[in-house]
């Protein structure tokens, strides 16, 4: 294999780093690598990318403090100590541990009450659905409205049918 | 029609509003959202955030559909600085979003009253604003708007969480539901931090729409929710509109204490207020929304025989707006202050009646 730099001479040093979930591979002769790194071959053995090496940051930061990582967008909690953010929809569920906690404080819940996607979330919308038309049921009986009691507990029937069916 | 938006003070919407909810300017509707399966804006890299922008170029016509409406996207590395500020001061756009980055983008719809962000802290940030006090229309807007683009792509949702945000902060609902108020009977009649501190004890965020902080130039707020857990949209939306109609109730019986206590007084300050714009050589920003301030104020307690559109005059007295209007990048303060003295003696003295 020719070295990737010069393109003269045979490549005797491969690196293959692995950043963010992403393997990279590097392949260079001697006199490249010195150059590049101004540095011998062992001396790149400390080269940062490999302590980004999930491995090695494991070995670090153990029990998924600063070094755990997020596999879909690598992320990492220490970073989003610094920004605030999360990288993406995955995160939820990769730092579950750290975020419920955090959302618990900031919201004073971890409990969603609010509306599910209309396409989406099909039969999660029927259920919610369901769910208030429930509550309605106990209201109507409690009021003694049973004619709209009957019409609910009928527009529930058909939905569970509907669910049922999907 | 980005001439339109960028020229006019006066988003077509703000001419709505039923008469007597001067109190209450605006109610705004925020939902945000995020793409299932698409890195978040910061951990985005330029195919993701292409994509995301590539996805809501393509919603350009159901979002038409759904609205009734023309919606424009603009993208806001075609504009100049100061013409995105200008987008900001008139509400359109948040100032993280000016701060051009790459594939940042607004959809606009034709009266102003829907404005989408693309590619802000989360993929889509769905605004939907209406005069008064009328969170329950913005609302209903706002979630058509959230269903036409949902029916297209599926959103970053869980059962558990509600809707995935960058920040967890607005994970839930993703809703910010906030109300623009002018209460300076609060403020004149000492009653204004006991008001603020009850409504932020009951969990509302209050904040002065300008200046520094909750200073409140001008006497006008923003009061919004902070929770997007725990509680449904409709039940933030109704406990929201309760907490500002008391609000309103008490900003009424402060100015009937301003009409009882010392009438002669408070006209005295109302018409001192009206000769400033009316005459003024030069006015800076501060000064001119406390003159504002007073003159909507005096039109509605029907002490300044005025008329007046205080939306559009708040975003008359913005430097950058006034900066566009007279067709230049960058004014010296004085120049600026003159030009918006000018502005407003024109406007003012169009709106009196009869003097």
């Amino acid at each position: 294999m020719i070295c990737e730099q010069c393109g003269k001479q045979e490549a005797t040093v491969h690196v293959t780093s692995i950043v963010n979930g992403t393997k990279t591979e590097h392949h260079l002769c001697a006199d490249c690598q010195s150059k590049e790194n101004g540095q011998t071959m062992f001396s790149s053995f400390f080269d940062d990318t490999l302590f980004a090496n999930q491995f090695f940051s494991n070995a670090l930061y153990p029990l998924g403090q600063g070094g755990k990582q997020c596999p879909t967008c690598g992320m990492t909690w220490g970073d989003f100590n610094r920004t605030g953010r999360l990288g993406c929809d995955q995160c939820y569920t990769a730092f579950q541990g750290q975020v419920e906690p955090l959302i618990k404080r900031m919201q004073g819940t971890i409990t969603y009450e609010g509306r599910y996607p209309k396409r989406g979330a099909g039969h999660l919308h029927v259920e919610q659905q369901i769910q208030t038309l429930r509550k309605d049921l106990m209201k109507a009986v409690k009021e003694e409205q049973f004619e709209e009691a009957c019409r609910i507990r009928d527009e529930i029937k058909q939905l569970t049918e509907q669910l049922k069916a999907q | 029609m980005l001439h339109t938006i960028l020229d006019q003070p006066l988003s077509p919407w703000m001419k709505d509003g039923k008469a007597g909810q001067t109190i209450v300017l605006s109610s705004r509707i925020r939902l945000a959202r995020n793409f299932q399966g698409i890195p978040f804006t910061s951990r985005g890299n330029q195919e993701s955030l292409s994509l995301v922008d590539r996805q809501m170029r393509s919603l350009l016509t159901p979002l038409q559909k759904a609205y009734g409406q023309s919606v424009s996207k603009i993208d806001l590395d075609s504009l100049t600085q100061q013409e995105r500020d200008v987008l900001v001061e008139k509400h359109l756009i948040s100032p993280n979003l000016a701060e051009a980055g790459t594939h940042r983008s607004v959809l606009i719809s034709e009266d102003s009253r829907i404005s989408i962000m693309v590619n802000e802290e989360d993929h889509i940030r769905i605004q939907s604003m209406e005069a008064g006090l009328q969170l329950d229309a913005a609302y209903a807007r706002a979630i058509a708007m959230d269903d036409a683009i949902e029916d297209k792509y599926t959103y970053a949702f869980s059962k558990q969480y509600g809707y995935l945000t960058a920040c967890p902060s607005n994970v839930g609902t993703g809703l910010r539901a906030s109300v623009m108020v002018h209460i300076p009977a609060l403020a004149m009649t000492g009653k204004l931090q006991r008001m603020i501190r009850s409504i932020i004890r009951i969990g509302y965020s209050v904040r002065g729409l300008y200046g520094e902080g909750s200073e409140g130039l001008g006497h006008v707020y923003q009061i919004s929710n902070q929770r997007t857990m725990g509680m449904s949209e409709e039940a933030t939306i109704e406990q929201l509109t309760k907490v500002i109609q008391e609000l309103v109730k008490e900003e009424e019986k402060a100015r009937g204490e301003l009409w009882t206590k010392d009438k002669e007084g408070l006209e005295d300050r109302l018409w001192r207020s009206y000769g400033v714009l009316r005459y003024a050589r030069r006015l800076a920003g501060e000064e001119s929304l406390a003159l504002l301030s007073d003159i909507q104020l005096g039109m509605d307690m029907k002490l300044l025989p005025v008329k007046v559109n205080f939306n559009e005059l708040l975003v008359i007295t913005r430097p950058n707006f006034l900066g566009k209007l007279l067709g230049k990048e960058s004014m010296g303060a004085l120049e600026r202050d003159s030009k918006r003295a000018e502005v407003l003696r024109n406007t003012i003295e169009r709106g009196s009646i009869g003097t």
